[in-house]
């Protein structure tokens, strides 16, 4: 059987540029990874993300609060279809980064849903960047729905296209932060992953928030191998062996030679293997997009409560975040309204890594339950 | 070297593990039903294309009627290897065989359970690492009816990590590299496997003689998104993050610290990290043996069709299979035989690697239609 011809470090063209413009608006065929809500996918989902919130797995917690049954994380959906630009494909050869997400939430879904998912692309954007030249932005737009067809959310994703071989010769990243640290710098980031606040089953009264007020901190680190190949195979999947063989016959765009055994591997080993990530000008592995994304799902849920609702969250990344890096979720609240009866709250959220530069920047909107609620004509909060 | 490595096998050590035998444990388990999504992502992991398990169109028009799930999918419900029963922290342990009886089919959306005990201890010389101690565990399965789907024997080897690395056994092989040659032929045989898939054809006692081979199936050469897959279904799950330092805090001998961040990193991690492989005395990051029964699991469901059932798979896990290592499967019909109305066929099945050794010996049973009861 003849070798599939790659194209691993093709440059940007009109053409290429122009065939994936005739993409917009094309219904894509997707490969969801979760179909079901169940028990044991929310269960491997907050093991990949690393929340340990009771409500999501604790069958028990969860009859004790207004869900009743375990609802699933707001970015649980991620492991339905990731909405990533490059869902669209295009531009075979050219490298791909997950540029960030808007998401507006309807609903949080819970055990016994369906979800399913569409996906459009819907715009393609010219760009200089300064990490690798020539780039191109390509957006698609996801929404989720239940077995009732009700919709669930709706997600904005883009990726960003960049050429390998310019990343790499510009090499804006060799500087990135050492991940060397001292033993008490290391006691300290083991000290505050274990003592995470979690507001839980304490109602946060929108009455009770003020503007300025700080969301907390979720501490992700030292990132290993494991962390990020936990949140791989329990939020998007993989294939082995013969799937991945007929993967590559499919894809032969997406995957590269392995310098050392001459094999075929995908490359979405960037967020694994040196080799690949220092292809397109990365020193080291880096962590995925969609999982820092969850990790300020994570930092908004915990603060907010069980009766906190997200309804939405913006988030850009801003620079990679690799193996051996720290994040720091943090966030504030930056104002506070009322609008068509919701008590909601304005949030900004980033994550920043161990020298201090933000790595991510988003915003994010909470609806939280008032004091001032009426319930059948009587003040149903607590003034 | 990155592990500890300086614990040994005490008579104490042996006693403690001794006092644990006969008692039924509460282990942590992955998946808890055989739902369409986790019957997908399994078969993903294993690389099986058979699609009575991945096409629920295609198997509710097979005499079953529905999607099913591979016996080995009892994996990713509870990991049933020895080492689960912990004890004489430090040193290491490598899960080397199961034997499995199978006793029902497993049914889109049927919920699993089981229960585990180890039930002996047993000391021995290996050649890699001197004294070593052989620990015996039984896991039995269990449907929503109670009913027991499947039973096992799992059995893992201790050994000192210090022993292995001075004994070196394993010292000469290296990761590696194929040729463009042996990557065609690997290729081929990947799309050859796809298509001798038995599928709805009854495969009929009658028509099976002694002797005959099974089609070969193919796996790797082994990499990490391999093992990113198993990951993701394992009946014996990971963790991230704060998740993780909990879990492994409460576990601190199954740790140890990376030595370039100094971060807490699970000693599971041998089957990614090749540094910490090396301090165990292996030349490389190696997979899971439960992934190589799981794999070997497939050149029998491939070949018997969606009428057959297998109803044993013994399978030994010797050599290493390290990152760049292929695993040829192979089968061979070793007899014949009807045991109360059964039309039985038994067979050898085995791993060879690239280096030509067998890696994993083993057989198995299939229960196969016959053309009398037409």
């Amino acid at each position: 059987m003849p070798l599939p011809t790659l194209v691993t470090n093709a440059t940007i063209t009109k053409q290429g540029v122009d065939a994936l413009r005739r993409r917009i608006g094309v219904p894509m065929r997707l490969h969801p990874h979760n179909g079901q809500v169940t028990r044991d996918a929310i269960r491997r989902f907050t093991r990949g993300v690393g929340d340990g919130n009771p409500l999501w797995t604790d069958e028990t917690y969860a009859t004790h609060t207004h869900h009743a049954i375990n609802p699933t994380p707001p970015m649980f959906l991620y492991s339905v279809v990731c909405p990533s630009g490059d869902l669209a494909g295009g531009l075979p050869g050219v490298h791909s980064f997950h540029g960030g997400n808007d998401w507006e939430f309807q609903r949080v879904p819970h055990v016994g849903d369906r979800i399913t998912a569409s996906a459009t692309l819907t715009d393609v954007v010219e760009k200089q960047s300064s990490y690798a030249g020539r780039s191109v932005i390509q957006y698609v737009d996801v929404v989720y729905k239940d077995q009732e067809g009700e919709v669930v959310a709706k997600a904005r994703g883009w990726s960003v296209r960049t050429e390998r071989d310019a990343a790499r010769q510009r090499g804006r990243y060799a500087g990135l932060p050492s991940d060397k640290y001292t033993p008490e710098k290391l006691r300290a980031i083991e000290e505050e992953m274990d003592h995470e606040e979690i507001q839980g089953n304490k109602i946060r009264y929108w009455e009770d928030v003020k503007e300025g007020d700080s969301l907390g901190t979720v501490v992700k680190g030292p990132l290993g191998l494991e962390d990020v190949e936990t949140f791989v195979a329990h939020v998007h999947g993989a294939m082995a062996m013969g799937r991945h063989a007929a993967y590559l016959q499919r894809h032969p765009a997406w995957v590269y030679r392995d310098p050392e055994t001459n094999y075929y591997e995908p490359w979405s080993q960037v967020n694994f293997l040196a080799s690949a990530a220092q292809a397109v000008g990365i020193p080291r592995p880096y962590a995925l997009g969609s999982q820092r994304v969850c990790w300020l799902g994570h930092l908004l849920t915990n603060w907010m409560g069980d009766d906190g609702f997200l309804a939405k969250l913006s988030v850009t990344m801003t620079r990679p975040t690799m193996h051996g890096d720290t994040q720091w979720c943090k966030g504030t609240v930056t104002r506070k309204r009322v609008e068509n009866g919701q008590h909601l709250v304005d949030c900004d959220v980033w994550s920043e890594g161990q020298s201090g530069e933000a790595t991510t920047k988003g915003t994010a909107v909470i609806r939280l339950l008032s004091t001032s609620v009426q319930l059948w004509g009587v003040a149903a909060g607590k003034s | 070297m990155v592990l500890e490595s300086s614990a040994r096998i005490t008579e104490q050590g042996i006693a403690d593990l001794r006092a644990r035998v006969g008692s039924y444990y509460t282990i942590q388990r992955g998946d808890t039903q055989a739902t369409a999504d986790n019957i997908r992502h399994f078969c993903g992991a294993i690389g099986d294309c058979n699609p009575l398990y991945i096409d629920p169109a295609y198997a509710r028009k097979t005499k079953l009627g529905q999607l099913q799930a591979p016996p080995t999918f009892l994996y990713s419900i509870i990991h049933p290897t020895g080492m689960r029963t912990g004890g004489m922290p430090g040193v290491h342990a490598f899960h080397s065989g199961n034997d499995w009886e199978y006793l029902r089919r497993i049914q889109e959306d049927d919920i699993l359970t089981g229960s585990y005990r180890p039930i002996s201890v047993v000391e021995k010389r290996s050649q890699m690492g001197g004294r070593s101690v052989i620990v015996y565990a039984e896991i039995v399965y269990f449907n929503q009816r109670s009913d027991v789907v499947a039973r096992t024997i799992g059995w893992t080897i201790r050994v000192e990590r210090q022993a292995s690395q001075e004994r070196g056994k394993y010292k000469a092989i290296t990761k590696y590299r194929h040729t463009d040659e042996e990557i065609e032929r690997i290729l081929a045989a990947y799309a050859k496997e796809a298509a001798s898939i038995r599928g709805a054809t009854p495969r009929y006692w009658e028509d099976v003689q002694v002797g005959e081979e099974l089609p070969p199936v193919v796996k790797g050469p082994l990499n990490m998104g391999d093992m990113i897959a198993w990951r993701g279904v394992f009946g014996h799950p990971a963790a991230a993050h704060g998740l993780a330092l909990r879990e492994m805090k409460r576990h601190p001998a199954f740790t140890f610290r990376d030595p370039k961040t100094g971060a807490m990193q699970r000693i599971a991690q041998v089957h990614e990290d090749a540094k910490a492989a090396e301090s165990a005395g292996v030349p490389g990051a190696y997979d899971i043996g439960a992934q190589r029964n799981c794999w070997l699991g497939t050149v029998v469901t491939n070949w018997m069709g969606d009428e057959g059932f297998m109803t044993r798979l013994y399978a030994e896990y010797r050599r290493f299979n390290i990152f760049g290592d292929i695993q040829w499967g192979k089968g061979k019909i070793t007899g014949k035989r009807v045991v109360n109305g059964s039309h039985l066929v038994d067979m050898d099945v085995w791993f060879e690697n690239q280096r030509g050794e067998v890696t994993t010996p083993g057989h198995s049973t299939v229960s196969l239609p016959s053309r009398a009861g037409k």
